[in-house]
């Protein structure tokens, strides 16, 4: 560690925590708090998206990927990008229109029975944990590698970090850290690609030859990592339908006032994700050239330090400080944001609405979203120390899948399907969500007959790597028959009277300051 | 009809029973519900949306299909193969059926708003 490292370190906090100081002034409801009283600008919540979907998964999985495997980690950069249209197209809006501050508001917007805010609360503290898990264990790994400090010391660093951010600025913070995080990857990954072109002359064919004589024609096709087309397919499902069940993604959409904003996000999270995801292919191959696959590797095995070690190439010591403090900003912002969705399902679903009948004083509320936020981050803290020796990165795919299997289908079914009931709801999500766990136990993941290479030792009883190819459409079939078997129990002309509001509300947007309140 | 609404006495913060408050003027959704101008403005958003999304959907998953078969693992232009020009395309698509979505989404705000203005010249 040095001087340069040490000073763009201390700018990332001390730019965050002004950051925080001023957003605290601004947040004083319930709101305030989970969703920035609804007062985020097209622009802004669409960088504070992009920078929900540029974590440190994203940008250093990726790109060390894409340097050990060639095309094979590219396919994550394809996924997340086409899952854009996903939500411009079926979800933003709709969901701006029906819900309040979580997933569970607005899926009891229709059916409002406890149960379904339970379930759908479940699933989301349960994608939030295992995201967290990931990120945090990676963050702690990073953290140590670029700065010496250990481990238990790194991850309680970014906790605390994080849950100042929450505690004191609610959205507001959690949103500008991400925004200022977005700007910042974004141009670091400019200046890294721009610089790793021009070796090539900018030339892509240039590239390509050079790949492909000096490292071999391997890295051009897929076939790497995935063996087979039916585990990439399945991979694939679960990032494009994922994203729009991701709780912490969905909540980015009631910090807006209107479904115009929530569009005109979307729409600038698709130009930031396409363009920084096209940068992915110069900085894996970068890596993979300039720094060189054994180097790579050396330093981390599944190639996460790819991106730093290229910077440090490129640009010596100061460029690897700024990437290395980008990262640490990516780490901090996508952290805070889950623990804000995390408190949400608590404080705001659980706590205030099952427990307390939706009976709280906003003084009340606030203060419960605090402690929520206080509980979900010494939760994760403690299970990341834990998880140290263990290879958790698969984990974030294991949250898209279970976003894609259990709220995909019932956020779907809610908006559009007329005979959809609450039975076929609690179906939908409980499938989903035990068949993504289950699978995803009997899966390569979990077993490996080799010790160490995954959490326990044996041969898995499911070669798929992400169940989603499975667990989605068991998603849908599960709502599907769970409607249609106990639609004689429904009281028919309530449950479309409520729908008929559902859909013109969905449509229209009427009445979303009603809402929203 | 409109639908009674339970506003507890702490104000209109809490809404035991589903449905709608009487906060500004009650929103008669049964009728909107039931208009023609409504019904065909979202029979057309939907086909538009959903269309796109099974157009889309269907681009986007032919490429892991495609990415092991000999057609995408082909060197199409110097040593760059099938599948990154494919990805690429996948790029390009993406930006263009935002850039329509855009586009089409002021049209159907002026069909959401003309159903609207419908309704509250019909109510009264």
């Amino acid at each position: 560690m040095n001087l340069v490292t040490i000073g763009f370190f201390l700018g990332i906090v001390g730019l965050t925590l002004i950051v925080t100081y001023i957003a605290a002034k601004r947040t004083s409801s319930a709101s305030d708090f989970y969703t920035a009283g609804g007062g985020l600008k097209g622009w802004q919540n669409g960088f504070a998206i992009a920078g929900d979907y540029l974590s440190a998964a994203a940008f250093l999985g990726v790109s060390g990927a894409i340097a050990l495997t060639g095309f094979d980690g590219f396919f994550f950069s394809v996924g997340y990008v086409v899952a854009n249209l996903v939500l411009l197209y079926v979800i933003a809006e709709p969901m701006r229109n029906l819900g309040r501050y979580t997933l569970a508001d607005m899926l009891t917007a229709r059916f409002n029975e406890k149960r379904i805010r339970g379930v759908a609360a479940t699933g989301t503290i349960i994608i939030v944990i295992l995201y967290m898990i990931a990120q945090l264990v990676g963050a702690g790994a990073l953290i140590k590698l670029l700065f010496g400090i250990d481990y238990w010391l790194a991850v309680l660093i970014v906790g605390v970090m994080m849950t100042t951010y929450v505690l004191f600025g609610g959205m507001t913070a959690t949103s500008w850290v991400q925004i200022i995080k977005a700007g910042l990857l974004l141009f670091g990954t400019t200046l890294l690609a721009f610089l790793v072109f021009s070796k090539f002359d900018f030339s892509l064919i240039k590239m390509f030859d050079t790949i492909s004589s000096d490292h071999g024609d391997q890295f051009l096709v897929p076939g790497m990592k995935y063996s087979s087309s039916i585990d990439s397919v399945s991979m694939m499902m679960a990032l494009v339908l994922g994203t729009s069940g991701l709780p912490h993604i969905l909540m980015r959409f009631f910090t807006v006032k209107d479904a115009k904003t929530a569009r005109s996000s979307i729409s600038w999270t698709t130009w930031i994700t396409a363009i920084f995801f096209s940068l992915t292919i110069f900085l894996g191959f970068g890596a993979m050239h300039f720094v060189g696959i054994d180097a790579i590797k050396l330093e981390n095995a599944a190639g996460n330090t790819a991106a730093p070690l290229l910077a440090e190439f490129l640009g010596g010591n100061i460029l690897l400080s700024f990437i290395a403090a980008v990262a640490f900003a990516t780490i901090l912002a996508v952290v805070s944001g889950l623990v804000l969705t995390g408190a949400s399902a608590i404080s705001h679903d659980i706590y205030g609405e099952i427990l307390n009948d939706g009976k709280l004083t906003e003084k009340q509320q606030v203060i419960a979203a605090r402690v929520g936020s206080i509980s979900i981050a010494i939760v994760s803290i403690i299970l990341a120390l834990f998880a140290q020796s263990l290879n958790v990165s698969f984990l974030v795919s294991f949250a898209f899948c279970i976003g894609a299997s259990a709220n995909l289908p019932v956020i779907l079914y809610t908006i559009y399907w007329k005979k959809f009931n609450s039975n076929g709801a609690v179906a939908a999500i409980v499938t989903g969500l035990v068949s993504c766990l289950v699978l995803g136990a009997m899966g390569p993941n979990v077993w490996n007959p080799v010790p160490g290479a995954a959490i326990l030792v044996g041969e898995p009883l499911l070669k798929l790597s992400v169940p989603a190819i499975i667990t989605i459409p068991l998603g849908f079939i599960a709502g599907y028959l769970g409607t249609v078997l106990t639609q004689h129990k429904v009281e028919q002309k309530k449950a479309q009277e409520i729908y008929q509001e559902i859909r013109v509300k969905a449509n229209t947007g009427v009445s979303v300051s009603d809402i929203s309140h | 009809m409109a639908n009674v609404s339970t506003l507890n006495n702490q104000g209109d913060k809490i809404i035991k029973t589903t449905v709608s408050k009487t906060k500004k003027e009650e929103i008669d959704y049964k009728k909107i519900d039931q208009m023609t101008s409504f019904n065909e403005f979202v029979k057309k958003k939907n086909t538009f949306l959903f269309g796109v999304a099974a157009l889309f959907l269907t681009l986007y998953i032919l490429l892991p299909i495609l990415a092991f078969t000999p057609v995408l693992q082909q060197k199409w232009i110097g040593n760059i193969t099938g599948v990154w020009v494919y990805a690429a395309c996948l790029f390009v698509m993406t930006v263009m059926l935002c850039m329509l979505y855009t586009k089409m989404a002021p049209k159907f705000d002026k069909m959401a708003a003309e159903v609207l203005a419908e309704y509250k010249g019909g109510a009264k």
